[in-house]
């Protein structure tokens, strides 16, 4: 329809948003009754779309405003508007930090002399799943500079870290018992298992999820560091302290810039899930092994097997990275 | 009898006569912002009257004015968007098949107090100009 096709060139350079083809939506019916209306009143075809357009008038001042403006409320919005933490979240940190309360005590408990058993378990276990509620409730925040986690990604994150600080504090729980009570030496094997069993595995993988983590941030900041980036490349950044200065990196970044490719290691999706699945066969048949050798043969020394094992991880770990393309 | 065009490409404001010709021409921001304020209470009594969309709008204006007063479509439109945006009239899309359906606009509450003030400055302007430029 030759109207249509008016309207469309009309907003042909603008970003296409739901509000700009509402509006084109609008003005080509209006434009379409009134090329009608004057065919009825007998002008041709050819003629009635020239007066039409023609009292039309100059669009392009509407077009700017309203595209425009919904590119500045987009950026508004993610930079000004300051994000409530959500009731979740609140409860979430609030049940953490109690927790946490109990597990200090629970340690200041052991400090002290008390029982061992009870505060000892206290500690570790509150301990390790307040920290745990700490990283999902904070990985999955929407704060202005970062969006928020996806949730199950932030689980194994807190997985990761209520693991490795529960296995920590057990490690130290003991560690100040044995002090208090001078029995360092038989505890020693303890520590050390634990440190193997539970820290290493789980550090593992909160190093896994970290390599594999991609940036969070909103729009305005990661245009800040590709910006900051660019200019670092092209040595502009040194000495941005006088006007001149300044002058010359607004000018770089109004011009336009592209950002090096980064030459940093990557890591290959595929692999990287073959590598979690491996990871759990290794420590469950290391686990398996200990046990065996520990009721066939001698529990002091079936914890060897475990420095086995450390080796093989990290062996597994350097196999998931992709060598940079050139 | 006098019509005024408006034209807003070039920002001039014309006084033409019945005949065409110009009979002043006032031109800047001032005047273009006086008349685009009287686009939007014009807008507004005719939405008085019922809901109405684009293109009948613009058509009861000419009808009215007896063609005195012609407004380009882009003065209108601008005028739907200002007024929407201030609160002062809703839109909603007409049920007609998707591609062809009309949008309409509809006073609301605040669109008529503000159309009960324009009509209480202009009356006031009106008078006060009235007096002191022995208009025939």
């Amino acid at each position: 329809m030759e109207a249509k096709g008016y309207v469309e060139q009309l907003f042909a350079k603008y970003e296409q948003t739901q509000e700009i083809q509402e509006f084109k939506e609008e003005i080509t019916v209006n434009l379409t009754e009134r090329i009608e209306e004057y065919q009825a009143n007998g002008l041709d075809a050819q003629s009635a779309f020239a007066k039409a357009t023609a009292e039309l008038g100059d669009m392009s001042e509407i077009a700017d405003m309203i595209g425009m403006q919904k590119r500045n409320e987009t950026l508004g919005d993610m930079y000004i508007q300051t994000k409530k933490i959500t009731k979740k979240h609140a409860l979430g940190y609030v049940v953490s930090i109690v927790l946490a309360v109990v597990a200090v005590l629970g340690i200041g408990m052991l400090i002290f002399g008390f029982d061992f058993f009870l505060p000892l378990i206290a500690a570790v276990t509150f301990g390790g799943v307040a920290v745990g509620g700490f990283t999902y409730f904070g990985l999955t925040q929407e704060t202005r500079s970062n969006y928020p986690m996806a949730g199950n990604r932030a689980i194994w994150y807190a997985v990761g870290t209520a693991m490795t600080s529960g296995g920590l504090l057990f490690i130290i729980g003991t560690f100040l018992q044995a002090y208090i009570n001078a029995t360092l030496a038989t505890t020693f094997s303890t520590m050390l298992f634990t440190f193997v069993i539970v820290i290493v595995p789980f550090a593992g993988l909160l190093i896994f999820l970290l390599m594999t983590q991609e940036k969070r941030h909103k729009p305005w900041l990661a245009a800040i560091h590709e910006a900051h980036k660019a200019m670092h490349e092209n040595h502009i950044v040194a000495g941005l302290k006088s006007d001149a200065d300044i002058e010359k990196a607004m000018q770089f970044v109004e011009n336009g810039f592209t950002v090096a490719q980064n030459h940093g290691v990557e890591v290959d999706p595929t692999k990287a899930a073959k590598f979690g699945i491996m990871s759990g066969a290794l420590w469950t048949l290391a686990i398996a092994l200990f046990i065996t050798f520990g009721f066939a043969w001698s529990w002091a020394y079936s914890w060897i097997i475990f420095l086995f094992t450390i080796p093989v991880q990290l062996v597994m770990i350097t196999q998931i990275f992709v060598s940079p393309k050139k | 009898m006098y019509y005024i065009e408006v034209n807003y490409i070039d920002g001039q404001c014309s006084v033409k006569n019945i005949t065409g010709k110009d009979v002043a021409r006032v031109s800047g921001k001032a005047a273009t912002d006086l008349l685009r304020g009287h686009t939007d209470t014009i807008v507004l009594s005719i939405l008085l009257q019922g809901d109405n969309y684009g293109y009948e709008i613009r058509k009861t204006i000419i009808e009215k004015t007896h063609a005195q007063f012609e407004l380009k479509e882009a003065t209108l439109y601008s005028s739907y968007k200002r007024l929407e945006q201030d609160g002062a009239i809703i839109s909603y899309w007409g049920d007609e098949t998707k591609g062809s359906r009309r949008k309409y606009y509809q006073i609301t509450d605040h669109g008529r107090a503000v159309y009960e003030q324009n009509t209480r400055d202009w009356a006031l302007t009106q008078q006060i100009l009235n007096t002191l430029l022995e208009v025939q």
